[in-house]
């Protein structure tokens, strides 16, 4: 949508998952890297065979690491073996009384302020920080909020620039494409690690076929922070936001989704990019 | 705001609640009225409201102080525990008093979740304001959410918990906690019979306390309030009871069993419909919706769907949805449309082609609905039986056009027999519904709070604002037409003899859809007479349908696209006879469309 001159006062919002520990106060100065509270926000199920035909290598409370095994079950009428590994870093939180399932979760989030500004509001459900900076409204976006450094790849139209352009410099970076992307770049850029894509516009027929509930990506999981700025479809990124995006070309920004975990198409929250300016 | 100066009588300023007002704040756009005390007066007026609660100034000056309000703004989100496949009657009678209580489903059963543990982490991402339990918990689930409402590991809210089930259950674990309240009441199933009153009257409350908290933060404190779903509820009671001054058959009318819908009114947005279907006095609701939870799989299948607890919402097929249409739209575009207005729901369509597409989706939810009750309710057929569709709600009112909201009706439902589509320009009949009512019957309580006066309004039944009657359709019940084939032998005679003695009469032939002048508010006698022995329009197989008709914008519209409705393979042949369609109903001129 439209981009908005800078105020010095822009507020802010980081919602906190239910349960979030938050360990600022208001009028607090805060950096990209203070951790403004600590919550449990992922959590993943493994189905376990009806029966008790399993083994546990480990115990509800202990850590677990990405990749390993944690419960060993029989297949075949006992003939074979079947190993549940891990998808993520946390702990097994849980299994149910039935033994048909069990929970892991990630450790606790530490939840960063992303951006430096000072603390105006604390509440169970968000912290609202005052910013420096100007603000990107994006027309429609998904995932969690980043902070990294602004890439741009110019246009990326076409398979052929995909193919060309993007690489491993893309790791932990927010990609900046000038106009209309392929809905299937973000499978990409999640294999290659990037942090995020700003976009002018992109094609919601494929974009459903990934983040639909039936999709490989439901809601977004899985698929780097997006934002599109303008409207589905062929569609440029206007001049007055693209020059606020210029000037934070090689600076970190900060870039949101408005969700986590459910699909909304209207906001607020919106999908939104933070270009900050200097130290509140 | 002030008053002419009366003989005698010094201009004062009036009080708020006797701003001569109303609010319809729809979950999209938002309407206000003129009105006298309870009665509406004049067209509404649209407010972009971008699905918030309008604030006094958004409403002007002189209409900053309405004397009610009908709201379907953050409304409570209420989750639903019990285990559908063991529980099933009672989930849907849930389902039904949730709906009718006008509150949010928030999410499909807890229950089905693989794990335990789960229920709880389910139950924070559904956000829920309100947990309704239609059987006893206990054990490991019990704990876990004694423990999380314990440590607010569901957010700073507090839980409304409501046990709806078997007798004889109590939590005082639950009970004794600051996190949650809980509410045990009568069960909703007793004997087999749905017993929907207490659990409804608990939510009505619930509700309410909701809705006049959050009107008191826009800045309406102590207006009369009422959720949109409750005032939906009413006016198809009321509808009901008026039905014989749209249609009143004369004879046998067999099609239509004791036990089938009569009214059926769609409450709709561009993304979501609710359709309340009224039967003898018995009242059905189900809703459908593109993002979030289609409540019509839990009323069809009795469960969460093969997708289980991470369902969240469903899109028609692409190439489907095209069929739909009038035009020849390349499914890019069309997908890049129908993702606009998902992003950006409460705009107006810009033009007849955006029309016709929010017609098409609209369709297709009410096409969900109707698979899913009649998966749920073989005897009563589904609201597709019923005698009166009305469409109501800003998603047809963006449409622009009462013909093609009438057409949505109709390719949604395929009503057969003889029936009446109407709408309802912004909501008036909801808005008359949820007029403050001197002696609210139990759960639809909607008076100011205690302590404040109330505003006169009108009595049930009394009510001024009518449905704007677009078309009586007739088709057969049963009957497909083989597109390939050349026009052939007509289905049925119909005749039109109007109050003047005056007699028309015109053939309803298979692939074709033609109408009959009959203008609005002119009653006429209309009688359908078979031309096959097999073929029922109502008063059953090869019999003569005879009955009193009043007239609309469309006239009488003789539809023998057959039921169900099927259309020609042929993509320029389809399109054509969807023009035809349009322009039958006065939703489309010559060349509206281009070639």
């Amino acid at each position: 949508m439209s981009a908005r001159r800078a105020r010095p006062d822009l507020r802010l919002s980081r919602p906190l998952p239910p349960g979030a520990t938050t360990l600022v106060r208001e009028a607090d100065r805060v950096t990209p890297e203070t951790i403004i509270a600590t919550g449990r926000s992922h959590r993943r199920v493994l189905r376990l065979p009806a029966g008790g035909a399993f083994e546990l290598l480990k115990k509800p409370g202990d850590p677990v690491k990405a990749g390993e095994t944690v419960a060993v079950t029989e297949e075949l009428f006992g003939l074979g073996l079947r190993e549940l590994v891990s998808p993520l870093d946390g702990v097994l939180e849980t299994v149910n009384s039935r033994g048909t399932a069990l929970v892991l979760a990630e450790g606790d989030d530490e939840i960063r302020a992303l951006v430096p500004g000072v603390v105006a509001a604390v509440s169970s459900s968000e912290v609202v920080l005052t910013v420096h900076g100007e603000v990107v409204r994006g027309w429609f976006g998904l995932g969690e909020p980043v902070a990294a450094e602004l890439w741009a790849a110019g246009e990326l139209l076409t398979e052929a620039a995909v193919r060309l352009k993007l690489g491993p410099a893309v790791r932990g970076r927010i990609v900046l494409a000038e106009s209309y992307v392929l809905p299937s770049v973000l499978p990409i850029l999640a294999q290659l690690g990037a942090a995020g894509l700003i976009c002018g516009g992109l094609d919601f027929g494929p974009l459903w076929e990934l983040i639909g509930p039936g999709g490989p990506h439901p809601a977004g999981r899985g698929l780097p922070t997006f934002i599109v700025t303008d409207g589905f479809g062929v569609h440029r990124i206007r001049p007055e936001t693209r020059r606020i995006l210029a000037r934070a070309e090689g600076r970190m920004v900060y870039a949101a989704g408005p969700m986590g975990g459910r699909l909304r198409f209207t906001g607020p929250p919106h999908a939104e990019v933070v270009v900050t300016v200097g130290d509140s | 705001m002030t008053t002419a100066a009366e003989p005698g009588v010094r201009p004062r300023f009036l009080p708020r609640s006797e701003a001569p007002t109303a609010l319809l704040a729809g979950a999209r756009a938002a309407y206000v009225f003129p009105v006298s005390p309870g009665r509406i007066l004049g067209p509404a007026r649209l407010v972009e409201s971008r699905g918030r609660l309008p604030g006094p100034a958004d409403l002007g000056p002189a209409e900053s102080s309405p004397a009610w309000a009908v709201s379907a703004v953050d409304l409570p989100r209420v989750s639903i525990d019990g285990r559908s496949t063991l529980n099933a009657a009672a989930v849907r009678a849930t389902v039904d008093a949730v709906l009718q209580a006008g509150a949010t489903l928030a999410g499909p059963l807890l229950s089905e979740a693989v794990a335990v543990d789960l229920f709880v982490h389910e139950l924070a991402r559904q956000e829920a304001d309100i947990l309704i339990l239609t059987q006893p918990i206990a054990g490991e689930k019990s704990r876990i959410l004694t423990q999380a409402l314990e440590r607010q590991a569901l957010g700073p809210r507090v839980l409304s918990i409501v046990y709806n089930g078997p007798p004889g259950y109590d939590s005082p674990e639950l009970r004794t906690l600051k996190t949650c309240t809980f509410t045990t009441v009568e069960s909703i199933v007793q004997g087999g019979r749905s017993n929907p009153g207490p659990t409804l009257e608990a939510l009505g409350a619930l509700v309410r306390d909701r809705l006049a908290a959050r009107l008191a933060r826009a800045g309406y404190p102590g207006v009369p309030c009422v959720s949109q779903g409750m005032a939906a509820a009413r006016a198809a009671a009321r509808l009901e009871r008026n039905l014989g001054e749209l249609l009143e058959p004369l004879g046998p009318d067999r099609g239509r069993t004791r036990t089938s819908s009569r009214v059926c009114l769609v409450v709709a947005d561009p993304d979501r419909v609710e359709v309340f279907a009224r039967t003898g006095g018995r009242l059905s609701v189900a809703s459908a919706a593109f993002v979030g939870t289609a409540s019509t799989r839990l009323l069809g299948n009795g469960r969460a769907g093969s997708r289980g607890t991470t369902a969240q919402g469903w899109l028609p097929d692409w190439g489907a949805l095209a069929r739909r249409l009038p035009l020849d739209l390349d499914l890019s575009d069309l997908a890049n449309l129908i993702g606009t207005l998902l992003v950006e729901p409460w705009t107006l369509a810009r033009g007849l082609g955006e029309a016709c597409l929010g017609a098409a989706l609209l369709e297709e939810l009410l096409s969900e609905v109707t698979a899913g009750w009649t998966a749920a309710d073989r005897e009563a057929g589904g609201p597709a039986q019923a005698r009166l569709f009305i469409a109501a709600g800003f998603g047809f009112d963006r449409l622009g056009s009462a013909g093609l909201a009438a057409h949505a009706l109709v390719k949604g439902f395929q009503p057969g027999g003889v029936s009446v589509v109407a709408v309802d320009r912004g909501g008036a009949l909801l808005v008359e519904a949820g007029a403050p009512d001197e002696d609210p019957p139990p759960g639809e309580a909607v008076g100011p709070p205690p302590g404040r006066p109330g505003t006169a309004g009108p009595r049930p039944g009394a009510a001024t604002a009518r449905p704007e009657a677009v078309a009586v359709i007739v088709s057969p019940l049963k009957a497909v037409h083989d597109w390939r084939r050349a026009t052939t032998d007509p289905w049925a005679i119909v005749t039109v003899e109007g109050e003047d003695g005056a007699s028309t009469a015109r053939r309803l032939v298979p692939g074709t859809v033609t109408s009959l002048p009959l203008a609005p508010g002119r009653r006429a006698v209309l009688t359908v007479e078979p031309c096959h022995a097999r073929l029922d329009f109502g008063a059953g197989p090869g019999r003569t349908w005879r009955g009193l008709v009043t007239g609309g914008t469309a006239g009488i519209i003789l539809d023998g696209r057959g039921r169900p409705l099927t259309s020609p393979d042929s993509p320029s042949t389809r399109v054509a006879k969807e023009r035809d369609v349009l322009a039958a109903f006065g939703a489309l001129g010559k060349g509206d469309l281009g070639p």
